[in-house]
């Protein structure tokens, strides 16, 4: 698929099953841009997976032919995306899970993983996982903000609520997902 | 987290209600909502307490608060300053005053540093003028006592004791001349050997009673005695006596030799400068005088030769009639304008006065033959008001004058009363000024970059000022204090503001365009009447006014809901109900402006909002009647800017955009209405009817245009008769098409339970 027809693909009114075949594309390019960086083996090496994801839509998207809301669609799908991938990344790694409270959770936008924090990347994929299953939306904005640093407003547009909504539910499961890692070993 | 969805949704619901509210409050209400529910309690505590302890954070809130404070005392202070700025910048007849006053200024500058400039290096020229005559001087001294020690060398040599005694011997016998002459020659021919021997150039022994050159070697060869023997010398020799009888050796400076030095006697056009020293016999008297001549053009010339560098430097001297003693540097140039080449070897000195000759002989003028009207140089009258005068020895001229060739110059002088002579060292102005020019050069680029970057300034002011005063006007428009622009568009741009004395909330509406006069009118009127309205489903206009820069603004009644095009963005597929109803309240407004004969005119999803008021909900409110409409059309005609008006734009109004016919309102119902029922703007739909083939313009196609089958007939009937291309085949009247809604509204009823159900899903920590 070239630019021009996945820019048609998020234009277009049936979102759902856009965002299904625009994934696999998504998650292999941003999988060749993650890559490339890891190969790199500096152990000073940072990582923002919000860079990254705008980097795959510079990659894929034709900025002239897509509004913002598919833009926004494209970044949701990013956030997924990168998310996997950087899990999968720390767990070839080993990475430890830190647990037990040790680490202030750092949840707020534009994060730089260092391979240190490699660990933390599982403990927000668990809680997050666990998110899921008891308030998916609240999920779904940390996943929005957090791996496709998307700001508030926009958060609110992808998942057609108000913009109040989005900012409990963000400070909600902050809270959720730190009480959970203080309990969780 | 085996409790399940059910515990954190509770928790996140009572969370949502009490985010807002301070700590106490906050604490109070949980307990009050979990009264019965000890697990729900803990859970939304515990929740709670992550994000109250957030000390830091508060904190930073705390001073940021303070900061705000400071800033705006800091505005207020400011503010005499930007007033006054404005003031000066915002209009282009004060700002060209001050952009005039800034180069006047630097040009005033400008002169001033050039002055400078010039004055310090006339400064340094003319000192180095003056170091030059002190150099020259120095050298002058050096040269006439080597060659005084010299002369008294030859004379004290025995060999020409000797000759000056035989000399003296003959010359007081009374011989014939041929007598004479015999007994002389071998003298002459011996004096000849030893200035041969010695190196020295001709010799002269001179009669010590009276000056008469008793023997000289000048043109003297073995047969012959020098033709100048016996030749009375000038009167002025007979000063030089009166020293070298004291037994001083004597150097006299450069003297003409017809003129002075043989006594009028026609020689040679020629000045010979020269040293004279008594020759003594055994008893230490006086027998005759020892002469040796030194040619001014070239001996006593050289001395001055090392200053002549450069294009134009040049020392040299003058006696005290303010002749040229040494040559001059520019003898080819001057010597056809000053008539020297009349002369067998022409030359300055003796023929050239240190005179201004009134035109510049360098650029080939002629001056005026007449010599008795030319001035003597500033230097030579300095010398002169020296030796006539008392005036300084030496000294620096302290302006620029013309010199003997009537070029401008920078010099110095000095009077040696010894020799007789002046030392003079002057250079052109334009070669010591020379870094002028690419100072003038840099001065003026500079200048010009300035006066082009005023030019700029001069234009791009106004955005300059205006982006001031819309950083500004997040403080004031009129009574309103803007609080946070909550949209932009082609039109301008809307802000949240409040009153600033009764504090309600406003949306401030400020247009970009509209300066002229026939706008101003309409928009008058327009919002006079707009302001009429009372419908709740209208929007209320409560003022308008023009801001400082002169741009439109209007001020509104202040609506926290959202447009119906961004529900549609949420929600793709109305329900018929929710249709019927926003239809329905839009049609109530529209009904009063007709009424008001005001025509809306721009009936689009961004123009109508939907709220949730205080347990109301889906409050319909239609915006922006009418107003200025006419300003906005140059962008809304715009057709490819999808989404834009024009997908709602009666077609009589694409080509009239003036038209004021309420049924353009009826069309953009239509068009709505349609957008509404299938996702699809009409002209979007015309044509893929078309394009399938399956009809054609001219036929019913717009009965086929909604898919849904969920559509009542009578809705879509009234629906595609406003939307009829021929005004006159719509409906004539808001009232039929509210008839109709009102009737659908029975049997498709959009209550408040659906409504609020679609509200919470919306914003669900509100409702």
């Amino acid at each position: 698929m070239d630019k021009k027809e996945i820019s048609q693909l998020l234009n277009q009114i049936d979102i759902p099953q856009a965002k299904e075949k625009l994934y696999p594309l998504v998650y292999d390019n941003l999988h060749e841009i993650a890559d490339k960086l890891f190969r790199r083996e500096r152990s000073d090496h940072t990582l923002q997976p919000t860079l990254l994801v705008n980097e795959a839509y510079m990659n894929l998207v034709d900025q002239d032919q897509i509004n913002w809301q598919g833009r926004t669609h494209f970044f949701a799908v990013g956030a997924q995306a990168i998310r996997r991938i950087l899990v999968h990344h720390a767990r070839t790694k080993n990475a430890q899970k830190r647990g037990g409270g040790v680490h202030n959770l750092e949840l707020e936008e534009g994060i730089a993983f260092t391979p240190e924090k490699e660990g933390m990347v599982l403990d927000i994929h668990e809680g997050l996982e666990h998110l899921e299953k008891v308030h998916p939306r609240q999920a779904q904005v940390v996943e929005l903000k957090f791996f496709g640093g998307l700001k508030m407003q926009e958060i609110a547009d992808e998942l057609g609520v108000s913009i109040k909504t989005i900012e409990v539910d963000w400070k909600v499961a902050k809270a959720w997902l730190k009480k959970f890692m203080k309990t969780d070993q | 987290m085996g409790e399940g969805n059910n515990l954190h949704e509770k928790a996140t619901e009572i969370l949502g209600k009490i985010i807002d509210l301070s700590k106490e409050d906050a604490l109070k209400k949980i307990h009050e909502l979990c009264i019965h529910d000890e697990v729900l309690k803990a859970e939304v505590l515990s929740l709670y307490s992550e994000f109250t302890i957030l000390p830091k954070n508060q904190k930073k809130e705390k001073t940021k608060e303070k900061l705000n404070l400071h800033l705006l005392s800091v505005d207020e202070k400011s503010n005499n300053f930007q007033r006054l700025r404005t003031k000066l910048l915002s209009k282009k007849g004060t700002r060209l005053i001050v952009i005039i006053c800034i180069i006047l200024f630097l040009s005033i500058l400008g002169f001033f540093i050039r002055k400078n400039v010039y004055n310090s290096l006339f400064e340094a020229a003319l000192n180095e003028r003056y170091a030059l005559v002190q150099t020259n001087k120095l050298i002058l001294e050096d040269w006439v006592n080597h060659h005084k020690e010299t002369i008294k060398r030859y004379a004290s040599a025995k060999i020409i004791k000797k000759l000056a005694t035989k000399i003296d011997s003959i010359q007081h016998l009374d011989l014939s001349p041929i007598e004479r002459k015999k007994q002389l020659l071998p003298l002459s021919n011996q004096l000849k050997e030893v200035t041969r021997v010695l190196n020295s150039g001709d010799l002269a022994i001179i009669d010590k009673n009276t000056p008469k050159i008793l023997l000289n070697t000048y043109l003297a060869n073995d047969t012959t005695l020098a033709s100048s023997n016996n030749l009375q010398l000038s009167k002025e020799f007979f000063d030089f006596f009166i020293e070298l009888s004291e037994g001083k050796t004597i150097f006299f400076s450069p003297m003409h030799n017809t003129e002075s030095i043989y006594n009028q006697t026609i020689y040679y056009e020629d000045s010979d400068c020269g040293f004279m020293t008594p020759i003594y016999n055994k008893n230490n008297q006086i027998i005759s005088y020892l002469f040796f001549g030194i040619s001014a053009r070239h001996g006593f010339s050289n001395n001055f030769k090392l200053s002549h560098y450069g294009k134009s430097s040049k020392t040299y001297a003058i006696d005290d009639g303010a002749r040229l003693d040494s040559e001059s540097r520019f003898l080819k140039e001057i010597s056809k304008p000053l008539q020297l080449d009349t002369l067998k070897k022409p030359t300055a000195i003796y023929y050239v006065r240190s005179e201004d000759p009134g035109v510049n002989i360098m650029e080939g003028e002629i001056p005026d033959s007449n010599t008795f009207d030319r001035k003597l140089t500033k230097v030579a009258q300095a010398i002169g008001f020296h030796l006539y005068n008392n005036g300084p020895i030496s000294g620096k001229i302290k302006e620029v004058y013309n010199d003997y060739r009537g070029v401008k110059v920078i010099g110095a002088f000095e009077w040696m009363p010894e020799y007789k002579i002046g030392i003079i060292s002057e250079i052109d102005e334009a070669e010591a000024m020379e870094m002028l020019p690419k100072i003038d050069l840099l001065l003026g680029i500079l200048y010009l970059i300035i006066c082009i970057l005023l030019f700029l300034v001069y234009h791009s002011n106004i955005t300059v000022v205006q982006y001031n005063k819309r950083m500004k006007k997040l403080g004031e428009l009129g009574q309103y204090r803007l609080i946070n622009k909550i949209g932009e568009g082609g039109f301008g741009e809307v802000y949240k503001g409040e009153h600033s004395l009764l504090k309600m909330p406003v949306a401030i509406k400020l247009l970009k365009s509209g300066t002229n006069d026939d706008g101003i009118q309409r928009f008058e009127k327009e919002v006079k009447i707009t302001s009429s309205l009372k419908h709740p489903n209208t929007i209320k206009v409560y003022d308008f006014g023009r801001s400082p820069e002169g741009n439109f603004y209007y001020v509104m009644e202040y609506i926290n809901g959202i447009t119906l095009s961004k529900v549609l963005e949420i929600e793709k597929k109305l329900p018929i109900e929710r249709i019927v109803y926003i239809l329905r309240k839009v049609s109530y407004s529209l009904r009063e402006a007709h009424q008001n004969n005001l025509v809306h005119r721009d009936i689009k999803p961004l123009n109508i909002m939907l709220s949730q008021q205080g347990g109301a909900f889906d409050q319909v409110k239609l915006l922006d009647f009418g107003l200025v409409k006419d300003l906005e059309n140059q962008e809304n005609t715009q057709l490819h800017k999808i989404g834009g008006t024009p997908m709602f734009m009666a077609p009589e109004r694409m080509r009239d955009p003036y038209n004021n016919d309420h049924r353009v309102d009826i069309y953009s119902m239509g068009a709505l209405g349609l957008y509404l029922l299938s996702g699809r703007f009409l002209v979007e739909l015309i044509s893929q009817k078309v394009m399938s083939g399956e009809e054609t313009i001219q036929g019913n196609f717009r009965d086929k245009l909604i898919d849904r089958p969920d559509v009542p007939i009578v809705l879509k009937d009234i629906l595609l008769s406003c939307i009829r291309f021929d005004p006159n085949k719509r409906i004539q009247d808001i009232n039929e098409l509210i008839d109709v809604l009102e009737n659908l509204q029975k049997e498709h009823p959009w209550t408040q339970q659906l409504a609020k159900k679609w509200w919470h899903q919306y914003d669900e920590y509100s409702v």
